[in-house]
């Protein structure tokens, strides 16, 4: 008994003593703590885009369509002319691509490079990288609404990382109209695959833990403020179109706008006109309004009935161009 | 530069490098350049503002000390109060009241067609003229002797952790610490460290991810206010602004201990609250407390009988809630507080607390939603979006997006409750604050990881920056 209680006594009033031996310095902690830091910043820089491609549908086609577009030629090797078409949301949904190569195989090669809540800056900046690392397609159709081609808003980091090439970074900067820390961001994610890839990564996380989360994610995404006021639709149409007729000219590619189906009037014959002026061919395949709402999914984007529509009347402008 | 931005994060770890290298003197000066540097990254002019109302105070505060004759004493204190409440209520107040004035004319039948000027808010104009007032006031009832050096006032006025959005700091907390040498002590930069980390978890992870369900609830993105919609939006906005100023107050505080600094409190688990003034014990103290010394004790505070009490109280607050924004949405906001302190203070005077664990849970409960219903106010963008925003309380609709939008909520705001609920019970300033060193490093790494994969990818700037 009496040995027990020396021994309990000798334990505790070792413990502390054994306690502080084991554990780290505050100076040590310190160390460790910023080695684990940068430790886990480079593993999510090297780690993050094979996740990514393994985790998303979307980013590997995205990737693969990226990877195809770079080393687009004017011409095919048997001598046909090749297309590239560019958009949002409202291209994917809206031309079924399969078809539409099927139905110019004759005629053009077509590819596709799609990217979800792109806006005229995305592609503005986007095309311009492309067209300066090689690419050269015969022609370049970019899919916007009028307001998007209006909009101010990018993509932010993926943007950034994947569109904008870094002497554009001051443009790019000055067009969207950023704060300077916001600026600093976009540099900082022009090499960081981490910065860029983080917000596709987050999602896929909370589609693992919320259920439903796409349902929320359409109510709860940020994409820009909509350009409403015809005043600024015009104005931005009279800005851009000639900065697109511009980069045309510069790498001899033909740039085309095409303006989705919409159910409200969304200026797109004005806009035409102001692309005739400037030398870009602007397709308004169908006028305001024309397509039944019946032919939308969620009233923007197509749905099957309405992509065939919509596919066949793109397939007979390009076998018709006009140019 | 936001504090949750890489440019932020480069900046911190160039000046804590550079700053330890140093001697003390020139500590200071480097500090106060980055300081400058910090500020000036907005925009430059904002900066000569702020240098200027430093050098005012600055002499206003030497002249006051040298003085002998009481009357001038005074009138240099309200030539500063003057100065400073000039800046502040032209660039903070000036189209707000002009606007009012303009409908109140209107109102009588009298149409004035008054200036609205396009006017930039400097960012943290509210806090450093706060910082710049308590200074005066104390240099002037003889509590701290003034700065003799420029560079030491400058930089108590602008060192950066505490510059855009507090805590605010009392000049006899913070203004010794800059006239003294100070010594890299490795526990408290650890220390420092790991208040940064959880004040980006409360800011990237909690505030920003609540941020995308408020913002959509409050923009109508769920469709009109119903019961559902109101709920979202007001637990959201609870927990957003609560994750994103105390997120911000502790990446303030670590960022000051790595520099040898330590500030204020600023929040102690405000939604654990019994009751209204309990909870201004526990939120934005360093603005609360501040309004006590400086607003309502100078009221004459509760030593002038009970009506004036309520009056004092009522007073501070709704100036309190103007602090926050040129909107009558604050205004009625303080009011709102203001209103209930002096109800709490009627109800509760001369009754003994009756304890009981279920009673105090079931009036910290309370007190949660009387502060989530005011938090309706402080987000709407009007009186009338907000009394929208209320009466949605009244009515019911459903959307399939709604059982994700409760459950994303939950995934975010549990996790703060869980930290606050061990904080209270541990007295911690930090999660783990009392563990071993090598559990604390553990837990900032998972830390830094959760930031990294579920901090949300929008950019949204500190809610406090606009005030």
């Amino acid at each position: 008994m009496h040995l027990s209680t020396s021994n309990s006594e000798a334990v505790d009033l070792t413990q502390p003593e054994l306690e502080s031996v084991r554990d780290l310095s505050p100076r040590t902690g310190i160390l460790v703590l910023l080695a684990g830091l940068a430790l886990i910043m480079i593993g999510f820089e090297v780690i993050s885009p094979v996740v990514l491609q393994r985790l998303s549908r979307t980013e590997r086609r995205v990737e693969t369509e990226l990877r195809a577009a770079k080393q687009l030629q004017p011409l095919t090797p048997d001598g046909r002319p090749t297309v590239l078409l560019t958009g949002n949301s409202l291209l994917l949904e809206g031309v079924n691509l399969d078809s539409l190569h099927d139905s110019l195989a004759s005629q053009y090669e077509v590819s596709r490079l799609g990217i979800e809540q792109t806006h005229y800056l995305d592609w503005y900046f986007g095309l311009r990288r492309l067209l300066e690392e090689g690419s050269r397609p015969s022609v370049i159709v970019l899919t916007l609404a009028t307001d998007q081609l209006a909009s101010r808003f990018t993509l932010g980091e993926q943007f950034a990382h994947r569109q904008m090439s870094l002497h554009d970074w001051p443009l790019a900067i000055q067009e969207s109209h950023l704060d300077r820390t916001t600026a600093s961001t976009y540099f900082f994610a022009h090499w960081s695959n981490w910065l860029a890839d983080k917000g596709v990564i987050r999602q896929r996380v909370m589609i693992l833990l919320v259920p439903n989360f796409r349902l929320l994610a359409m109510r709860i995404a940020d994409h820009g403020a909509h350009v409403r006021d015809p005043k600024l639709l015009l104005s931005a149409a009279e800005q851009r179109l000639p900065e697109l007729g511009e980069l045309a000219r510069t790498y001899g590619v033909k740039i085309v706008l095409l303006i989705p189906p919409t159910l409200r009037e969304d200026r797109s014959r004005e806009i035409q006109a102001i692309g005739a002026l400037a030398g870009v061919p602007v397709w308004v395949l169908s006028p305001p309004g024309e397509l039944p709402r019946s032919l939308y999914m969620d009233g923007f984007h197509l749905n099957a009935q309405g992509n065939e529509i919509y596919t066949g009347r793109l397939a007979d402008q390009l076998r018709h161009p006009g140019w | 530069m936001l504090f949750d931005t890489p440019i932020f994060i480069l900046f911190l770890c160039i000046v804590a490098l550079c700053y330890w290298q140093l001697g003390f003197r020139n500590q200071n000066r480097f500090l106060l350049a980055a300081s400058y540097l910090f500020y000036g990254w907005w925009d430059w002019r904002f900066l000569l503002l702020m240098i200027g109302s430093t050098v005012i105070d600055y002499f206003i505060a030497i002249k006051i000390s040298e003085a002998t004759d009481p009357r001038v004493r005074k009138s240099l204190l309200v030539l500063s109060l003057v100065i400073n409440f000039t800046i502040l209520g032209f660039f903070k107040y000036f189209n707000f009241f002009a606007d009012s004035l303009g409908h109140v004319l209107a109102g009588v039948g009298i149409n004035a067609s008054l200036p609205v000027l396009l006017i930039i808010l400097p960012p943290g104009i509210s806090f450093y003229t706060f910082q710049e007032v308590a200074y005066i006031v104390d240099v002037y009832s003889g509590k701290l002797p003034p700065s003799r050096s420029f560079l030491d006032y400058g930089l108590f006025i602008s060192l950066f952790p505490h510059l855009i959005a507090g805590p605010i700091q009392r000049p006899a907390h913070l203004l010794p610490q800059v006239q003294k040498p100070r010594n890299w002590q490795s526990d408290k930069a650890f220390d420092g460290l790991m208040l940064i980390l959880e004040g980006l978890f409360r800011k990237c992870v909690i505030a920003d991810n609540c941020a995308l369900v408020a913002n959509a609830a409050f923009a109508g993105s769920f469709g009109k206010p119903s019961l559902p919609v109101t709920l979202l939006g007001m637990y959201a906005f609870a927990w957003q602004i609560y994750g994103d100023f105390s997120g911000y107050s502790d990446i303030a505080r670590g960022s000051a201990q790595l520099l040898g600094f330590h500030f204020m409190v600023n929040f102690r688990q405000p939604y654990f609250a019994d009751s209204i003034q309990d909870f201004w014990r526990r939120w934005h103290v360093s603005l609360s407390t501040w309004l006590r010394d400086y607003l309502y004790i100078p009221l004459g505070g509760n030593r002038k009988g009970e009506r004036n009490t309520y009056r004092n109280l009522l007073l501070t607050m709704l100036l309190g809630g103007l602090w926050h924004g040129a909107n009558w949405t604050f205004v009625f906001w303080g009011g709102q507080h203001g209103a209930s302190l002096a109800v709490e203070r009627k109800l509760t005077r001369d009754k003994p607390a009756i304890g009981g664990a279920l009673r105090k849970l079931l009036k910290q409960i309370f007190i949660f939603h009387v502060v989530c219903v005011s938090w309706i106010f402080f987000r709407a963008q009007s009186l009338r979006a907000a009394w929208e925003m209320l009466k949605g309380l009244g009515s019911w609709s459903w959307r399939p997006e709604f059982p994700a939008a409760f459950l994303f909520l939950a995934v975010f705001s549990v996790p703060l409750l869980l930290l606050d609920i061990y904080l209270e019970t541990t007295g911690g300033e930090y999660f783990s604050a009392f563990a071993p060193v090598r559990w604390r490093v553990a837990f900032g790494l998972a830390c830094a990881m959760i930031i990294a994969l579920m901090g949300a990818n929008q950019a949204n700037a500190f809610i406090y920056f606009q005030f």
